[in-house]
């Protein structure tokens, strides 16, 4: 799965605010301002899904996403947060340190479940995301999602 | 008629297509109304015809009837075809002896008593023995047929199969055949006994050529037909020809003076029994297009019986031949089976199938009309009005009450419904019969892990995800689930929600079984969840159950498979119990 096609250096933040409900609604103005959609439509459709289950997964690692209609094609947003989000209610209680917003047309299940896949696969290694906490660019993060995909 | 014109457009045609309207329109709905009363359809045609006819509106009049006669050849023509499907070889092998014994009880029975009872009664009320004798022989004779056409309308209405099924359409076939030799020997003998007639070599050799020439011509057609469908096999001409087939086999009989059932009847003997596989399709399709057909003849039937300016006494004849056919009917089915050990069905309730009367006995008392007219027994009565006035008033009675006889003999012997089809099993059924209502659901806040989980559990390829007020919110199918399995990260982020689609389509409990496959099947669907009617506030319907295509056609084909056991079991026990009491009878 080619993240590239999802992601841009410009939709990576390296710096967040410290509460769930901030980051999120920052990250979904990122992506619905690049898919050209309602970003008040994103967020309520995240928070909807984040009530269901916390898409905190441990290791400081947060995966929000969700299937939103309206859309043409799916998009990656990132968000680095060094100091920890404590109130994500992650699956191991711990703050989370890096989230990653992934939406995806209504319509198009595969790709959607393809670039969950392809995120998790990438960040359930420790070294992956040692370094996109230690970067200091976002193009460096890019770069780190992104890799062996040349 | 002479043509009428209005602008470019000739009428002259126009009474044609509207009668042949009015009788398939009518016939149909006559049918659906009788049918809504648990009456056999043939009765609503004959109904529908009756009002339209002689004894009705007089839309359709005798003249039109004349006009129409070779409408009637054909549809007869059809019938003896499709009839002669029925008849493998296997069948004559098994039963030819019953069916022998049973056909010579019942027809010579009904003819003894029917001629004895009403020849007796003309004598008492003439004061004259010849004429007495001459239509107790002639009456005898037209009692001893039974109506294939009504008959074996019935049995394929109610889709019946078994022992006496078999019988019955083997029989009535085979009973045109004896209804003409004793009416061939009758009208011939009650002319000799009337003054000038053939004489009965002559009578014999006449029957010789109506029966066994109608016999030869359809084994020559069928075998040609055989031979064509063979050569020239295009699934698209196949109708045409076998209807093209059909209709010069009649045309011959009728030039050469043959009887025309038994010609077609023998043509779909011959091709059922020499190639069965490729006749098979063959019969489906003439079948399907006799339907139609059907209709019109039987309100021909209908129309064609005109009862006014009967005279009172002839009422007496009616009576006695209802009465005595129906005796020598059952009784003579009775002793035939009784004699022959067959299978205690068609020795029960034999008789009662094999009350219809029509087109036959009405063109045979046509016939000897013709035969006997210029035999005056009264200053303006001739014998041959006497035979057509109360054949046509007998016919009126029993081709009421026969198809209704019918349906009771093979409900009663547990045949009704056995030779059912899918298509037919299926427009039984609605959504709510069959549906799985015991679908497991899941909420949509059930994590991966637990999805996995109920899969393992159940057997099912679709899960429904519902809200807590059982609402439909989306379908989860197992095919969706291929992407994610493996990735264990994965399936830590994901719940129902983010896995299930939304619902492409759905069902109603209410709706037919055969409308929600169909969708199913234009959709490619595997599945239809079925949930309550629209609300009318707008909220998601609440889920009802599932209707899947493989479950669905799993229980439909254990219901066909049940209902064709079913039948082969009563088969089976019937020939086993036949055995048991031959063998009894044997020690005795």
């Amino acid at each position: 799965m080619n993240l590239k096609n999802y992601l841009a250096e410009k939709n990576i933040l390296l710096s967040c605010k410290v509460s769930k409900a901030k980051v999120l609604e920052e990250l979904s103005d990122l992506v619905a301002e690049s898919l050209d959609t309602d970003p008040g439509k994103l967020l309520d459709a995240v928070k909807r899904r984040e009530e269901l289950m916390s898409t905190g997964i441990g290791n400081g690692l947060a995966v929000p996403h969700v299937r939103l209609d309206g859309i043409k094609k799916a998009a990656i947003a990132v968000a680095v947060c060094k100091q920890g989000i404590a109130d994500y209610k992650s699956m191991d209680s711990l703050p989370v340190n890096l989230v990653v917003f992934i939406v995806a047309p209504q319509g198009q299940h595969e790709t959607y479940i393809r670039l969950l896949a392809a995120v998790a696969e990438i960040l359930q290694q420790n070294e992956s995301r040692e370094a996109i906490l230690a970067a200091t660019e976002p193009g460096e993060v890019y770069d780190i999602l992104t890799i062996g995909e040349n | 008629m002479a043509p009428v014109f209005i602008g470019e457009v000739e009428l002259f045609h126009f009474p044609v297509l509207l009668l042949f309207g009015f009788a398939l329109f009518g016939g149909a709905m006559g049918a659906r109304f009788f049918q809504k009363l648990r009456i056999p359809q043939v009765v609503g045609y004959i109904a529908i015809g009756l009002l339209l006819g002689e004894s009705g509106f007089r839309l359709i009049t005798q003249g039109d009837i004349v006009h129409f006669r070779q409408f009637n050849y054909f549809a007869l023509g059809i019938i003896g075809f499709l009839v002669g499907g029925e008849l493998k070889g296997e069948i004559f092998k098994k039963y030819g002896k019953q069916f022998m014994a049973i056909l010579l009880g019942e027809g010579l029975t009904a003819f003894m008593l029917v001629g004895l009872s009403t020849g007796l009664f003309v004598y008492f009320v003439m004061g004259n023995a010849s004429v007495g004798l001459a239509a107790g022989i002639v009456f005898g004779a037209i009692a001893s047929a039974t109506d294939p056409a009504s008959t074996i309308d019935v049995l394929w209405e109610y889709r019946s199969r078994g022992v006496l099924t078999t019988g019955l359409i083997a029989i009535v076939a085979l009973d045109d055949a004896l209804a003409m030799t004793l009416y061939g020997l009758g009208t011939s003998a009650a002319g000799m006994l009337m003054g000038n007639a053939d004489s009965l070599t002559d009578a014999l050799g006449k029957i010789g050529i109506e029966l066994f020439g109608a016999i030869g011509l359809g084994i020559a057609a069928g075998f040609t037909l055989n031979f064509v469908l063979r050569r020239l096999y295009q699934p698209d001409k196949t109708l045409a020809l076998a209807i093209g087939s059909i209709l010069l086999v009649i045309a011959t009989a009728i030039i050469l003076g043959m009887d025309i059932i038994l010609a077609t009847m023998a043509m779909g003997v011959v091709l059922i029994n020499i190639a069965p596989r490729r006749s098979k399709a063959l019969f489906e399709i003439v079948r399907s297009f006799s339907a139609p057909i059907y209709v019109i003849f039987f309100v021909f039937v209908g129309a064609r019986l005109g009862l006014s300016n009967m005279p009172a006494w002839m009422w007496g004849i009616v009576g006695l031949y209802v009465f005595f056919r129906t005796a020598g009917k059952m009784a003579g089915t009775y002793f035939g089976a009784r004699i022959t050990d067959a299978a205690a069905p068609m020795r029960k309730y034999g008789g009662l199938g094999l009350f219809a009367q029509g087109g036959v006995a009405v063109g045979l008392s046509i016939m000897a009309s013709q035969h006997l007219g210029e035999h005056q027994i009264s200053k303006d009565l001739s014998l041959g009005d006497m035979i057509i006035f109360c054949v046509t008033a007998t016919t009126l009675i029993v081709q009421v009450i026969g198809p209704p006889m019918v349906k009771l003999a093979i409900r009663l012997a547990g045949e009704s419904g056995m030779n059912i089809t899918r298509e037919d099993l299926i427009a039984t059924y609605k959504v709510g019969d069959i549906m799985n209502t015991q679908a497991t659901c899941l909420t949509q806040s059930d994590p991966f892990a637990h999805i996995m989980k109920v899969i393992s559990e159940t057997d099912t390829m679709t899960y429904p995800v519902v809200g807590d007020d059982r609402s439909l919110l989306g379908i989860i199918t197992i095919q969706q689930l291929k992407s994610g399995l493996g990735n264990q990260g994965l399936a830590d982020m994901l719940v129902a929600y983010d896995l299930m689609q939304p619902v492409a389509d759905q069902a109603t409990a209410e709706m037919p079984l055969g409308e929600a496959l169909d969708r199913m099947r234009q959709q490619e669907l595997e599945y239809l969840p079925v949930v309550e009617p629209a609300r009318a506030d707008g909220e998601k319907p609440k889920f009802l159950g599932l209707l899947e295509l493989r479950r669905t056609q799993r229980a439909i084909s254990r219901e066909l498979l049940r209902r064709q056991e079913a039948a082969i079991d009563r088969e089976q026990a019937n020939r086993i119990r036949h055995n048991i009491r031959k063998r009894r009878a044997r020690k005795a």
